[in-house]
């Protein structure tokens, strides 16, 4: 009986330490609705580029062309709203909604967002890429938005 | 022994009685609004003072791209956006369970394969009705959640944490520089 019990307290001390491990800090994973690891003026900052073209068509068109540039499959484009989704699998996941408004009279705002298997992509360096690869395809610079 | 016999003749009769159940039956269960169905349209509706539905559509699609959803579908005409994002499920106090079950079953020298929540696909779709004879338009938002587990089984559900909605319609709101009321 004394035994059994030890080997119960062992079992029990190695089963709270692999849950140490293995379980994170996550209680709720309901949260992950909401739950971002950036402020949204940080993201949108990181996000979004501004051109110096009223044309939303050819922005739309250049966008769709730098996705397949990158290795990206168009999985959805939306005239209206302005808005591309395209997804790019190579042993990893990732997809990437780009949105495009008018910002102001004279330029339009091209926006970026993307997720790498289950986490989002909030770090600059991914976004600098692509929209270092959109200037090539617009003949436009990308300017920075405050 | 008694007692035995009990549980056998209970388990063989919910067993005849769950074969009685045609997909009609069930499809006819599923057909009926689901208990709180007003309480729950109160909880996703929002009516924003507006006539301008594709600007509140482009104001949602920006708040979606803060929360790191990815757009997978939009119809602008019928006022609906589908968003979805892919994110961990796991859970430390499930994780704790099933080791501890694990342990207990393999010391009471039973094997149990233990099993959690390991990833999920939250979906949220956005609906705009404008209201006939007046200038407002309703935004209806929900969100269901499709949970994989390690062992690769799944389970779906509908979020219904009401401090869920209002954060976000908080979140709009601020996008779409208007107040929502609620209905």
């Amino acid at each position: 009986m004394t035994r059994i019990s030890v080997r119960g307290l062992f079992s029990l001390v190695c089963g709270c330490a692999l849950l140490l491990v293995l379980g994170g800090c996550q209680t709720d994973s309901r949260q992950q609705v909401l739950l971002t690891d950036k402020s949204q003026v940080e993201l949108r900052a990181v996000q979004t580029r501004a051109f110096d073209t009223t044309d939303k068509m050819l922005t739309l068109r250049n966008v769709i062309a730098t996705l397949q540039d990158l290795g990206f499959v168009v999985d959805k484009a939306d005239e209206t709203l302005g808005m591309v989704s395209a997804t790019k699998l190579s042993g990893y996941a990732m997809r990437m909604t780009i949105t495009i408004r008018p910002r102001g009279t004279t330029q339009i705002a091209v926006r970026a967002s993307a997720q790498y298997n289950l986490s989002a992509v909030s770090d600059a360096a991914p976004y600098q890429q692509f929209f270092a690869a959109l200037e090539k395809a617009m003949f436009l610079t990308a300017n920075e938005v405050d | 022994m008694v007692k035995g016999r009990i549980v056998a003749a209970t388990l063989a009769v919910a067993i005849c009685l769950t074969a009685c159940q045609t997909p009609n039956d069930i499809a006819m269960r599923i057909g009926v609004a689901p208990e709180g169905a007003v309480k729950l349209r109160a909880l996703e509706t929002r009516r924003y003072d507006t006539t301008d539905q594709t600007a509140i559509l482009s104001a949602a699609t920006q708040t979606l791209q803060d929360l790191g959803f990815t757009l997978t579908e939009s119809s602008s005409e019928v006022g609906v956006l589908v968003a979805s994002k892919q994110r961990d499920a796991e859970e430390a106090g499930e994780v704790a369970g099933q080791v501890a079950l694990t342990i207990a079953m393999a010391l009471l020298g039973s094997y149990h394969n233990p099993d959690w929540a390991k990833d999920q696909t939250i979906v949220v779709t956005l609906v705009t009705t404008p209201i006939a004879n007046s200038k407002q338009v309703d935004v209806r938002v929900s969100f269901d959640r499709i949970i994989q587990t390690k062992n690769g089984l799944s389970r779906a559900e509908l979020i219904q944490d009401p401090e869920i909605y209002r954060e976000f319609f908080t979140k709009l709101s601020g996008g779409v520089f208007l107040e929502g009321h609620e209905i």
